[in-house]
């Protein structure tokens, strides 16, 4: 008991030696990294999730950053002023965006610069300015986005590369692009030209497809009515020359008899329905036979 | 052991004695300067541990070795083509020479205002050499912002030198227009959107136009067409209808002719006819000699 005593204070010094060591001992999260400094400078090693030991204090330190969580930072002058920005044919347009970015180079990331955010922001700022001064109003919120959010992406990974900022730029997106509201009105009533200008065409196009259908049916049936027309024109002449054919057939047989009662025939036709004067030479008077509307039979009056 | 155990003890505290006064630590992005009684001696720009005999012989001071962003609000200039135009730009700076920048530069901030006020000169003449069109255009050539940059960042350069820091880089941020200017330019948008809107409508209307006049146009040679077609296949059918007439009637020209005449007199005469015959009319003889020859 006094030997322990005796060495206590020889323990208690060694106790706070091996508590010193013990701190070392440090734990990192999923998708957190921990790059090791030795007296302040950067090492290579670098740690991912666990358990993990370094030296302790003035030896080693470790700084824990997220790194495998991809970041976004809006991009928009929150600092000064209204969002608005040129475009290349003078005109101004609200453009709001946001980049998203990891770190490729954690000892870069840490150390390069005083504020990595702000390089990131302002870096973001100036390329959407540089290339919105080069687009129109009507481009950059159309056809040309997909193009802006590209370049921009491209040109600030080209800026933050040139200053070793040890940032990966993901991806660069336009959440908002609109014209001031001051005159977005009239930016309204162009999209409602824009639409008025497909119905007043759709409604061409509806006529165009009713008007050269009809004129086609309208074409059919004048052809079929030819056609029935030339049908009925050829086998009239056929029926009629067969029937000449016949009769001819019976007149070379008996031509009187056929000729007069073709005669005959006739003229009972036409006095069935005309008006017969005689006219007599000697009595000077006039005979009226079928005067109609008497009768159908004929009748002779003196 | 009392002895062993006391001299652990000032062997430890020895230690951290030392560590306290004869060390110092330069971090990552950091440069020490390492100074003999006031007097700056030694750079270290590497990180680490190193050796100084302890206050007062040798002190440490710690610079920022990082690249460093100033942002100074945004001020009004004006362009060659008198516009008014409100920059927003950027400076990054890095501190390269610590004892020059020990010697001039007092604190941080007498050093930012100093930087501020130059970049605002600076830009104030240099935007004068330059129009609007040269920072805003849709042909990217004519462009000189990269150019204005560049000159921007090289004439900080010349104008800040003696004071151990380097501009790296200056960049315009933003172009702004002062709030009167903004209106003349909301109003010129305005009236583009109009042309715009009307060009669209009247490109409706020429579209709409070209197609129904193509449509009636398509409409009036299908017809044509049609009536051309029905006109030939009537006449072909007329033409072999005579045919078959001429070729029967050849047969017995005097019978067909005597027939034909008989149908001709039927038509000709009708209810509205009045026929003179003569009593001596061989027509009559067997009507009015009642029945005798």
């Amino acid at each position: 008991m006094r030997k322990a005593l005796k060495y206590s204070p020889l323990l208690i010094v060694l106790l706070c030696v091996a508590i010193y060591f013990l701190s070392g001992f440090y734990t990192l999260q999923s998708g957190q990294h921990a790059l090791i400094l030795k007296f302040g400078k950067v090492t290579d090693r670098v740690t991912q999730s666990g358990v993990h030991y370094h030296l302790p204090t003035p030896f080693e330190s470790a700084l824990k950053t997220h790194v495998a969580n991809v970041q976004t930072l809006p991009i928009q002058n929150a600092e000064y002023g209204n969002q608005e920005r040129f475009t290349g044919d003078e005109n101004l347009i609200v453009v709001k965006a946001a980049v998203s970015y990891d770190v490729k180079n954690l000892g870069l990331y840490l150390f390069s610069t005083n504020d990595i955010k702000k390089f990131i922001r302002s870096t973001g700022q100036m390329c959407l300015s540089q290339e919105l001064a080069k687009m129109t109003v009507d481009d950059a919120m159309t056809t040309g986005k997909a193009i802006l959010r590209l370049t921009v992406k491209q040109k600030m990974q080209g800026i933050l590369d040139g200053m070793n900022t040890g940032v990966h730029i993901i991806s660069l997106e336009l959440t908002d692009i609109t014209p001031p509201a001051k005159v977005s009105s009239a930016f309204k009533a162009v999209s409602d030209a824009r639409v008025k200008k497909q119905e007043i065409i759709k409604d061409a196009e509806g006529y165009a497809n009713t008007v050269i259908p009809k004129a086609r049916g309208k074409a059919a049936s004048l052809l079929s009515s030819a056609q029935a027309y030339s049908e009925e024109v050829i086998h009239k002449a056929q029926a009629k020359s067969s029937s000449f054919n016949s009769l001819l057939a019976e007149y070379q047989k008996n031509p009187h008899i056929i000729k007069n009662q073709k005669f005959i025939e006739s003229l009972e036709t036409i006095f069935m329905k005309a008006t017969i004067n005689i006219d007599s030479n000697s009595s000077q008077s006039v005979y009226y036979i079928n005067e109609k509307p008497m009768g159908k039979e004929p009748v002779v009056k003196r | 052991m009392r002895k062993s155990t006391i001299s652990v003890s000032i062997f430890i505290v020895t230690i951290i004695v030392l560590y306290a006064t004869c060390t110092m630590v330069v971090n990552q992005g950091e440069t020490g300067v390492l100074l003999n009684f006031g007097k700056p001696i030694k750079v270290i720009t590497e990180p680490g541990i190193y050796f100084k005999f302890p206050y007062p012989f040798n002190s440490m001071n710690i610079i920022d070795a990082r690249l460093i962003m100033l942002q100074p609000s945004p001020s009004e200039f004006l362009t060659a083509d008198k516009k008014n135009l409100i920059l927003e730009n950027n400076v990054c700076y890095r501190i390269i020479d610590p004892i020059q920048y020990m010697k001039t530069v007092r604190n941080k901030k007498g050093l930012e205002i100093r930087l501020t006020d130059l970049l605002t000169s600076h830009t104030g003449l240099l935007l004068g050499n330059y129009e609007l069109s040269d920072l805003v255009n849709i042909d990217p050539d004519q462009i000189k912002f990269e150019e204005m940059n560049q000159r921007l960042t090289q004439l900080m350069q010349e104008n800040i030198q003696g004071l151990g820091i380097k501009v790296e880089k200056v960049f315009i941020k933003r172009i702004m227009l002062p709030f009167v200017n903004r209106h003349a330019v909301y109003q010129r948008m305005r009236a583009e959107r109009d042309r715009i809107a009307k060009k669209y409508l009247a490109e409706g209307e020429e579209k709409a136009q070209k197609l129904r006049a193509e449509a009636n146009r398509s409409s009036r040679i299908i017809l044509a067409e049609a009536k051309r077609k029905a006109t030939i296949v009537k006449g072909q059918a007329e033409a072999k209808a005579m045919k078959i007439y001429g070729e029967t009637y050849q047969k017995n020209i005097e019978f067909y002719t005597f027939i034909r005449s008989l149908e001709a007199y039927k038509k000709i005469f009708n209810e509205k006819s009045t026929i003179i015959l003569d009593e001596q009319s061989p027509l009559l003889k067997t009507l009015m000699s009642g029945g005798k020859r």
